[in-house]
């Protein structure tokens, strides 16, 4: 194919000389407030749309249930505080740490 | 406006339409896709009315919106294309990754939309600023120093963006299969 002459180029770039505007389709601002409304009311169906995905949703499950095991560990291999160790010395002056036994008195008890 | 007011928006809307529309358009090269990006662009508008200060012309900011939004459309739509491209190797996409077939814009005077096709081809691969440059000049026919004023910049600054567009745009037509 042949190279194109200088003036078939000028011509070209020449080509948008004294073009008209492009026009959008009618009623462009009833479409925009209709899309406005769109994205207005769309907001909390998007966010539950987006937790509803099942990657997402399982993805919470997931973290939810480690967040809980972690809670219950953590729990259980602390060192008891300071009020719990006022709740035993009251237990046991109380004598609460005594296991008690409710069996039915005989008539040899002293 | 700046108070929410409907009834200027609605004229806003009806007097600039045009000219956010042909620059969008002079961008995307679709008509459906300047059509979305266009109420796109008057929906941030709307909510960004009370940030324009007046230091500009109000046209010098709409066509500011109108320019980044489309930039920014155009981006997106490339890293789309990437995305399917890298499905298409592993054999996962349904996207078609041809080019969009050729732009006909509809203003063009009809004996010269051969040589207009051509150009708009051309001017879809100039580098950002002078298509921005040659995309507002031309198609909307601003000045230079309106150019400037949009794309805040110098005078000189758009008048060298013009020269070298011209001159690349030269050098792309001078190919016999610029024209696809």
């Amino acid at each position: 194919m042949e190279r194109r002459t200088p003036e078939r180029i000028d011509a070209i770039l020449e080509s948008l000389d004294g073009m008209e505007r492009a026009m959008p389709a009618p009623f462009l601002h009833t479409r925009i407030m209709a899309r406005m409304q769109r994205e207005q009311s769309g907001g909390w169906s998007k966010a539950m749309y987006f937790l509803a995905r099942p990657a997402v949703a399982l993805s919470m499950s997931m973290l939810l249930i480690l967040l809980n095991a972690y809670v219950i560990y953590s729990g259980s291999e602390a060192p008891p505080s300071a009020s719990d160790e006022y709740g035993m010395a009251m237990a046991q002056d109380y004598g609460a740490h005594l296991t008690a036994t409710y069996e039915p008195l005989s008539d040899d008890t002293p | 406006m700046k108070d929410g007011d409907d009834a200027a928006f609605r004229e806003l809307v009806e007097a600039r339409q045009g000219m956010v529309y042909n620059t969008v358009l002079g961008f995307l090269q679709n008509a459906e896709d300047a059509e979305d990006v266009t109420q796109e662009v008057f929906l941030k508008v709307f909510e960004s009315i009370g940030n324009f200060k007046g230091e500009s012309a109000l046209s010098t900011w709409l066509y500011r919106i109108a320019v980044t939004s489309s930039l920014e459309f155009l981006r997106k739509k490339r890293r789309k294309k990437r995305f399917a491209f890298v499905l298409s190797l592993f054999g996962d996409s349904n996207e078609p990754l041809a080019d969009l077939p050729d732009f006909e814009h509809p203003g063009v005077r009809l004996d010269r939309r051969e040589n207009a096709r051509i150009l708009f081809k051309a001017v879809a691969g100039l580098p950002e600023n002078q298509r921005i440059a040659f995309t507002l000049h031309k198609m909307e026919g601003l000045s230079y120093q309106e150019v400037a004023d949009v794309m805040d910049t110098s005078l000189s600054a758009v008048e060298s963006l013009l020269h070298r567009a011209r001159l690349n745009l030269r050098k792309t037509l001078e190919n016999p299969f610029s024209d696809g």
